[in-house]
């Protein structure tokens, strides 16, 4: 209930406040036209919503044909805007200069009349001239300035196209200390009934020198797309960008150059300032302005106003009995209202050594105003200090409790040797004999060696891990030998098993990966030159033996098995010295 | 008789105030520049000699006491105490920083030191092993550390065992310098009692010595102790 009250009251109030604000305006899309076309003509009534449509003069050379109205309520930053937008067709009589408007209506009794646009009516074979879609303007706000005063540089650009990749150049501004007052501003203006989209830049100049002092133009160079030319007739529903054909021009938009003539300031024989503005200056203490001895408290002075408060200086300030500390002046800047106000604040640490009154006195600081062309002083108010303590050498007062007592030497009255040590910890040597040195630098030589071995061992692990051929080496030897420890004299087939285990280790020692072994594998197998003939020969007459058995049915028992056996084992022990 | 029954025998003459037989006790038949001495009896013998005004060979083993009881502030403060009697004033020249940081602040024993630098090395090398079998990638950032540590403490230990190895005291009142072995040389400078050096070489009854400045000659080895 309360909610809904509290709606019906924001509703009520609104529109009165709105009714009181309430304005006409007129709107164009283009103030040149050729004859035989309509004009769309915008009235915008603005802070109202519920006023009859608006009605405009006869018999000026136009005939008015009414579109249509629509009305929207907007909420800008918590506050409420009516608007209704009356829609207009507009027809020429005749050609040439043509004031329409302006266009009136009635709002509780009272009558809100709109602006007048002046229209070029051409005529139908005239060719209507090219469209105005953006341009740049700059101003600035005195041509004829003192050194230090500030000049206000406006750069202004107007657009209702599509843009991208805009580039802005801004002048150098040679001769001038500048401070760019804020971030660019943007907002709607309407010109000669167009609506624009601007956005602005604006610069304070601060002149160094007396001369003539030039601002060469700003440069915006940006990417527009354009509509092609309307179509003839009324219809602007035709006229959008989705159905119309559009095209992209790169533009290069340059504003105005200005001179400014800069004049030193007048001559002043009592007055030697820089300061150029308007300023006034102000001084607090940080505590209360009683403190006691050899406490601190901080002065701060601080000028400030319109002007290039950055260049004052403090002058020196000398107090009887008092130590002071200067800090490092500080200066902020901010944009107020569109102008530059700045602050410049000295900061000074002040330590009385004596009791009694201490006087700051005013500190001045002259300016030279340009509004009135006369020389001005800034003074800040005199400020005493009460300092408690001793005045003029007395005793000092004693405060039981405070921590602020003053530090003294201590007294010495001798100084003599720490006593000796009566304990047994440390009376035998604990440093090593020379004997030990060298046996710790051999122990640290164990590491990198256990670190040898293992890296060894990382690297017989991965070519084991990874090479057949190494792997069968390696367990040839053990391989043979369990198969020579399975024979035994009960075995049956002893010639076959002793063969195959033997050419086994031959071939996976060897790497090789023959079946069987014919004389000649043998002497490829086991070179001359690397393993001897003996070798050779007793590795053949093995294999004989044994071949003969195999094939001849021979069986292999007691002291015949045992030979051949040892003779395998001979023969196998002569290849692993040998092979590789 | 062992070093701890002479060290009771030392401690009562010092309680008697004879500073001699103290001293005496301590040595009987030891040199007391030996490396048998532990830093306790090396801190009694500073205290032993400065009472009884030699004060180069005070300075002498209150060095010696530090050396092996780096962190005992009453060592600090007797070697302190006991410099600030010595008669010429030397400015260092051109010490490392390292040097300055092992004289003056380095808590550990050449003993230790060496410690430190073996299990710190035996550390980074474990860790280097355990890296070839297993690759954990913190692993490479702890043997960096180490590494550092490694080379810190070697360092260290190095700059430890060459500024003991070798230093001497002046323990006469005065001690002239010469350019060579022998008086009739010419003299360089002259030295008083307590001042320290560094011995770069000996022969025969000299030492060829060279001052913290940089000052370098030839002393009759009579008047220092080292």
């Amino acid at each position: 209930m309360n909610r809904k009250i509290g709606l019906i009251f924001l509703v009520f109030f609104t529109n009165i406040t709105q009714l009181l604000a309430a304005s006409l305006q007129l709107k164009v899309e283009r103030t040149a036209v050729s004859q035989e076309d309509q004009l769309v003509v915008q009235v915008i009534l603005d802070g109202a919503r519920n006023a009859p449509s608006p009605s405009f003069p006869e018999g000026q050379g136009y005939t008015v044909q009414y579109g249509g109205v629509s009305q929207q309520m907007q909420i800008i930053n918590g506050r409420m805007n009516s608007q209704a937008v009356f829609t207009f067709f507009v027809s020429f009589d005749r050609t040439g200069s043509v004031d329409l408007g302006p266009a009136t209506t009635q709002l509780d009794g009272k009558t809100l009349t709109s602006n007048t646009l002046k229209i070029q009516v051409l005529k139908p074979s005239e060719k209507p001239p090219e469209e105005t879609y953006y341009f740049v303007e700059s101003q600035i706000d005195k041509n004829e300035a003192y050194v230090g005063e500030k000049v206000l540089y406006v750069f202004k650009f107007y657009n209702r196209a599509q843009i991208a990749n805009a580039e802005l150049n801004m002048p150098k501004f040679d001769g001038f200390w500048k401070e760019e007052l804020g971030k660019q501003r943007e907002y709607r203006e309407t010109r000669e009934g167009i609506d624009w989209q601007v956005t602005e830049i604006r610069v304070a100049l601060f002149p160094n020198g007396p001369g003539q002092l030039k601002i060469d133009p700003a440069v915006l160079g940006l990417d527009a797309v354009i509509r092609s030319q309307r179509r003839r007739g009324v219809g602007s529903f035709f006229d959008d960008a989705f159905f119309g054909s559009t095209r992209t021009k790169r533009v290069r938009l340059t504003s105005e150059s200005f001179e400014v003539r800069v004049k030193g300031l007048p001559v002043n024989a009592d007055v030697k300032t820089n300061l150029v503005g308007k300023f006034e200056a102000k001084a607090a203490l940080s505590k209360t302005s009683q403190i006691n001895v050899g406490e601190s408290l901080t002065l701060t002075v601080g000028l400030s106003g319109e002007g290039n408060v950055w260049d004052a200086k403090l002058g020196k300030l000398s107090l009887d009995s008092v130590k002071t500390y200067e800090d490092k002046p500080t200066v902020e800047k901010a944009e107020r209202n569109g102008k530059l106000w700045a602050k410049k604040e000295f900061k000074l640490a002040l330590v009385p050594s004596r009791g009694g009154e201490v006087l700051v006195p005013s500190m001045e600081f002259p300016f030279f105003n340009p509004e009135t062309q006369k020389y001005e002083v800034a003074k800040t108010a005199p400020i005493s200090i009460v300092v408690n303590g001793s005045d003029g050498g007395g005793e000092e007062l004693t405060i039981v409790g405070s921590r602020n007592r003053k530090k003294q030497d201590i007294q010495v009255f001798g100084s003599d040797l720490m006593p000796p040590m009566s304990g047994t910890e440390n009376v035998e040597s604990k440093a090593w004999t020379q004997n030990q040195v060298y046996w710790m630098l051999a122990f640290n030589g164990l590491f990198p060696m256990f670190y040898g071995v293992l890296f060894a061992l990382r690297r017989r692990r991965e070519k084991y891990s990874h090479d057949l051929t190494y792997q069968k080496m390696s367990k040839a030897l053990s391989q043979f030998r369990r198969a020579l420890n399975k024979v035994g004299a009960d075995t049956e087939d002893a010639p076959e098993r002793l063969a195959k285990a033997f050419i086994r280790y031959l071939n996976d020692r060897l790497g090789e990966n023959l079946q069987g072994l014919t004389t000649q594998e043998v002497e490829r197998i086991l070179p001359a030159e690397k393993f001897g003939s003996d070798l050779i020969a007793a590795v053949k007459s093995t294999l004989s033996k044994l071949d003969a058995c195999r094939f001849g049915g021979t069986e292999l028992r007691g002291e015949e098995l045992a030979s051949i056996k040892e003779e395998l084992e001979s023969n196998v022990q002569k290849i692993e010295r040998k092979a590789p | 008789m062992d070093i701890i029954q002479r060290h009771y025998e030392a401690l009562s003459a010092l309680k008697d105030g004879d500073f001699e037989k103290a001293i005496k006790a301590y040595k009987n038949g030891i040199d007391t520049s030996s490396d048998l001495l532990g830093g306790a009896v090396h801190y009694n013998l500073g205290i032993l000699h400065f009472r009884n005004q030699d004060l180069g060979k005070a300075i002498f083993h209150f060095r010696h006491a530090r050396e092996q009881l780096p962190r005992n502030a009453d060592v600090a403060f007797n070697l302190n105490y006991v410099r600030k009697q010595t008669t010429d004033k030397i400015e260092v020249q051109n010490e490392s920083f390292l040097g300055k940081f092992v004289t003056n602040n380095y808590p550990l024993t050449f003993e230790e030191s060496g410690i430190l630098t073996t299990v710190l090395w035996g550390t980074f090398m474990i860790c280097a092993s355990l890296r070839l079998f297993k690759k954990i990638p913190w692993l490479s950032y702890v043997q960096r550390g180490l590494l550092v540590g490694v080379a810190l403490s070697a360092a260290a230990t190095f700059a430890i065992y060459t500024k003991q190895s070798d230093f001497g005291v002046v323990t006469s009142e005065e001690a002239n310098v010469y350019s060579g072995q022998s008086t009739k040389s010419v003299l360089l400078f002259r030295l008083h009692e307590g001042t320290e050096f560094t011995i770069k070489s000996s022969e025969q009854d000299w030492l060829r010595l060279v001052l913290a400045d940089g000052k370098t000659g030839w002393m009759h080895k009579k008047h220092a102790i080292h």
